[in-house]
This record gives structure tokens, C-alpha cells and sequence, in this order.
């Protein structure tokens, strides 16, 4: 029993969809609730190994992107009074991605249970959306209108003024 | 390859909860079949019955209505002009109309105007809303605040006595705060010094702020039936007409130095504050950046990036500013504003102040379109929206 809760792993190997590995920290892998479960399991069994977690769905390019926010955010973890300049980052870190980008990083914060990542990401979705027009909306995320012509009428009668 | 239309349904959902308001609800789930199916229809607003200020009065309900201003713009042609309209949701997606900057209700349409107006393609953007008791002289200033799921909120709401009185749902009944922070004792009714008169009131970020001419202001947190009143400024030397305004995540104080001769108002001096979140005090603003302010007895908002409208400026409608006699303004122009052609923006109805530059500009130069609040609706509104 002594023996399994004193070990503890300082470090662990992601593995990319795409086979590339990832060293991370393990107060950066934490930030992933995915990672941290498998961190936990096999604290528990006291494997002092370096482990690899393999993660199929998530690329390369999007887990160097995931681990960038969760080595900033874990930068953070223990210090509220820089909310205010990790928001400004989080902002600037969302902006300099494209729509399919965005979508990818969105879809891999869900899978690797990153809560807060996607929040931000979702956040930021609603934030391109609002004020635009459906049309607008379909140009941006790439989306054709698939809607039967009785569906279209629904719709339109959905989104409608009457002035009285 | 992700595709945005085969987002799971649990991550459609909670991008949805981010929208405030529900066109953008109505928007998003018009989008494309998954989105629809998985998002639904926002539900209508319905303010519970409010009880008449006098408890015994038993027979008649209030009824708390929302007034919505909202920027209508059409998005594949940059070059038409905008329309800012101020609405009441009667049933759901049934509008009535107001003028913009008073609270009397447009009888008469304009005739080209069409009764159904299809919003697909039609850039909506909500600039701000105001609160009104239906059934009640229109002349108080109030806000309603949800504190947590459908059943538990408050209005807070100025009154003609200078005291403000706030209606909380636990206790289905309004109530004079009397608080010895607001200033004046309870012992009389009517407040006679000015000063201690509160004539705005403001919900920001769960807190109701409310204000007097004089600057004297406080906030008012409301946590289940216990009431902390708070003093942040007792007074501010400066203008003699405040209004609360609320500009993204600030707060701002607008003070107003005016010459109220009855049925001319003057504007000759603006001073903004904004507040301090965390030090709860307000700070001298140097500029509103692109923002611009428009400012009625009732109806403040800000906005930003609209077609044809100057940034770091402030819009006044004079006929509407006057507080003192707002009740006998309201009823003698009825028949002037029940008219949809009848509202124009003339120059001496509406005052521009650059803030940047410090001095009063005129309309034209500041308002590039006219038409931006211009009575009847500009013409792609009257020909391409008909359903």
C-alpha cells in the first residue's frame, strides 16, 4: 500500500491519431480529464513506468495545439490573479485558427474531456454566429441547406415578424 | 475532414446556451437539419402577473413588459441603410412597434410597411431593452432581474415619490426601500430635496444600481429575501441629469449638464463615468472608443459599428429628455408620435455631442444616413421582406 501511494509519474507519452509522440508534464496532462483518469488509474496500480496513452481521434497538428492551452493553463492553475491576462491569451489563442481548425480543436477538447478549452471554443462559436444571417452562417461553417421545401416554409414562418 | 453540420448534439447545445438573445436562437437552428433537430424553438418570454402596488387591490394584475430595441440590416448590400426600431414582443414573434425614443405605442403604420417580415436573411442585432408595467403611467424607470431558474426575480423601479421600490417574487409584493443608505428617512413619503431623488435604475452583472441627479449612487443586492444596500458615491459635482447606461461589460454613468425650460431641453456639457468593478466607484471616462450612446428619458442603449452613425458620440432626443414634464409632454404629443411618418429626426429634435472634440455637432454631419431612424422604414424593408 505504502508503495502505491508514494509513486507518482512526473511525466507521461500521448500518442497522436497520426502515431507522432508527445512528451507532456504531468500538471499539463492534468488539465485533460481523458489524461488525468489514465494518469490516476495507473498511479493506483503503482506503475512507475512512463505510460502511453494513445488517442485515436486526435491529430498531430490539433493535440500541439490542445497541449499549448493546456501548458498555459496549467501555467495558471494555482494563481487567480492573472484571470485577467490567461482571458486576453484564450482570446488571442482562438483568432488565429480557421473554421475547420476551430471545428477539429473543438471536437478533440470534447474527446480529451478538456472542460474549460471547450467552453472557450464553444463560446467563441456562438460569438461568430450571433447577428449573422442563416445564409451567413452556412457560408462560414461550410454547411448546406438541406431542408425539404415544406421544411423551408416552417422556417421561414419560424423566423418571421408580424407587425400588429 | 470535421464537418460543422456533424457536431455531436451535446456541443450544439451548449454553443446554443451562449445566445442571448432568441433571433440568434432562431437563426442558428435554421441553419441545417441536425442543427434543427437538435436545438429547439426558444421559448417566448412570459413575465409572470406582477400585483398591483397596492396590495388590496386585488382585482387587476400588472403586467411587466420588455421593450426591445433592435438594428435591422441587410447583409449582402452594405450600401442600404440600417433601421433601429423599438419593439414589444405582444405574442410570440408578434411585434408592436414604438417610436424610439419615447414609449408611446406607433397606431399607424406606414402603409408600404409589410405586416410579415421574413428575418432568414436579415442581419438582427439587439442594442439594448428596457422594462415597463403595462396598465401604468409609463413615466418610471425600471429593471427586472432573473436570479436563478424562472420563478425567483425582482424589479427594482423609481418612483414619482423619489423613492424606489423594488417587487420581489418570494413575497409577491412592492415595497419602498428605505434604507438609510439611500439617504432620506422613512418618516414622509414624498422626498422633497432633489438630490436624494433617484430617477435611473440599472441591472449589471446581478446587481441593481440606481442613481440620482446629483450623482448620490448605490447598488442594491438582492440574495434570497435579504437586501444589501450599499452607498458607492454620495454625491458628484458636476451636471444635474444622470442616466445609467450599459455598454458591453461596463457600466457607465452619463451626467448631463442641461437647461430644462419647460419643452426646450439644452444640453450643454457631457461628463461620462464609468464604474469600477472592483473598487465599486466611478472613474472619469476619456472616450466611448467606437461606441456611440443614444440617450432618452427612458430609452439609453449603446452601440457600435452601425451603418452611417459616428462612434465616441452621444445622440440626445430633446423632446424626450425632460424629466420634470415628461407625464404632460407624453399626453399632449400623443397625437403627434401615434403616427409612423410623424417621427422624423429633425435637428432640433435631436442633438449630436462628439465627445472626442468636447462640442455639439449637427445631425447631418455626425448621422452620414438619415435614414437610420428614419419613419417609414427604408425601402428594402417595405419591398424585399414580404412573405
Amino acid at each position: 500500500m505504502a508503495s502505491s501511494s508514494s509513486s507518482s509519474l512526473s511525466r507521461v507519452v500521448v500518442k497522436s491519431s497520426d502515431n507522432n509522440l508527445f512528451v507532456v508534464n504531468k500538471k499539463v496532462a492534468s488539465q485533460s480529464q481523458l489524461l488525468k483518469q489514465c494518469i490516476d488509474n495507473m498511479e493506483e496500480k503503482g506503475t512507475n513506468d512512463v505510460i502511453l496513452i494513445p488517442l485515436s481521434n486526435v491529430t498531430s497538428n490539433i493535440l500541439t495545439l490542445v497541449l499549448e492551452y493546456c501548458e498555459k493553463h496549467a501555467d495558471f492553475a494555482d494563481d487567480d490573479n492573472n484571470n485577467q491576462e490567461l482571458k486576453q491569451w484564450d482570446h488571442e489563442f482562438l483568432k488565429k485558427f480557421d473554421y475547420a481548425t476551430l471545428n477539429s480543436l473543438t471536437m478533440a477538447a470534447d474527446y480529451m474531456v478538456t472542460k474549460s478549452l471547450l467552453n472557450l471554443c464553444c463560446q467563441f462559436i456562438a460569438d461568430s454566429i450571433k447577428d449573422l444571417t442563416v445564409q451567413q452562417i452556412r457560408q462560414i461553417f461550410d454547411i448546406k441547406n438541406d431542408f425539404t421545401p415544406q421544411e423551408e416554409a416552417d422556417i421561414k414562418n419560424e423566423n418571421a415578424w408580424a407587425f400588429r | 475532414m470535421a464537418y460543422w453540420s456533424d457536431l455531436p448534439p451535446e456541443l450544439l447545445d451548449v454553443i446554443a446556451t451562449h445566445f442571448d438573445i432568441p433571433s440568434d436562437t432562431r437563426h442558428f437552428r435554421s441553419v441545417c437539419s441536425t442543427w434543427r433537430s437538435t436545438i429547439p424553438r426558444p421559448l417566448p418570454i412570459i413575465f409572470p402577473p406582477i400585483k398591483f402596488l397596492n396590495s388590496n387591490v386585488h382585482h387587476c394584475d400588472l403586467h411587466l413588459t420588455k421593450h426591445v430595441f433592435f438594428h435591422l440590416s441587410l447583409s449582402f448590400d452594405h450600401d442600404a441603410p440600417g433601421w433601429l426600431i423599438k419593439t414589444e414582443e405582444h405574442h410570440p414573434n408578434t411585434l408592436r412597434l414604438l417610436s424610439p425614443f419615447s414609449r408611446t405605442l406607433i397606431k399607424q403604420f406606414a402603409p408600404n410597411l409589410p405586416r410579415n417580415l421574413d428575418l432568414t436573411n436579415i442581419q438582427i442585432k439587439e442594442l439594448g431593452h428596457e422594462y415597463v408595467l403595462r396598465n401604468v403611467s409609463g413615466a418610471n424607470n425600471m429593471e427586472f432581474y432573473n436570479m436563478d431558474g424562472a420563478n425567483h426575480y425582482a424589479i427594482l423601479s423609481t418612483h414619482n415619490t423619489g423613492k424606489l421600490l423594488i417587487y420581489r417574487s418570494l413575497i409577491e409584493e412592492w415595497t419602498f426601500l428605505d434604507d438609510y443608505t439611500l439617504g432620506y428617512d422613512d418618516r414622509s413619503i414624498f422626498v422633497n430635496d432633489w438630490s436624494l431623488h433617484y430617477v435611473d435604475v440599472v441591472e449589471f452583472n446581478g446587481t441593481f444600481y440606481a442613481v440620482t441627479n446629483s450623482g448620490r449612487t448605490v447598488s442594491i443586492k438582492i440574495v434570497d429575501s435579504f437586501i444589501t444596500i450599499t452607498l458607492l458615491k454620495n454625491s458628484i459635482i458636476g451636471g444635474d441629469k444622470k442616466c445609467l447606461v450599459k455598454l458591453v461589460d461596463q457600466l457607465l454613468m452619463i451626467d448631463l449638464y442641461t437647461d430644462m425650460t419647460p419643452g426646450l431641453v439644452k444640453v450643454h456639457g457631457v461628463e461620462i463615468f464609468k464604474l469600477d468593478k472592483e473598487e465599486q466607484k466611478w472613474l472619469l471616462l476619456k472616450s466611448l472608443g467606437e461606441h456611440a450612446i443614444f440617450l432618452s428619458n427612458h430609452s439609453s442603449f449603446s452601440a457600435v459599428g452601425l451603418k452611417g452613425c459616428k462612434g465616441n458620440c452621444i445622440y440626445f432626443h430633446f423632446k424626450s429628455l425632460d424629466n420634470k414634464d415628461y407625464l404632460t409632454c407624453s399626453e399632449s404629443k400623443e397625437g403627434d408620435y401615434d403616427k409612423m411618418d410623424n417621427f422624423l429626426w429633425k435637428s432640433d429634435e435631436v442633438g449630436v455631442f462628439d465627445f472626442e472634440k468636447g462640442i455639439f455637432g449637427k445631425l447631418e454631419e455626425y448621422l452620414e444616413d438619415s435614414r437610420l431612424f428614419s419613419w417609414p422604414p427604408p425601402s428594402w424593408i417595405t419591398s424585399a421582406c414580404r412573405i
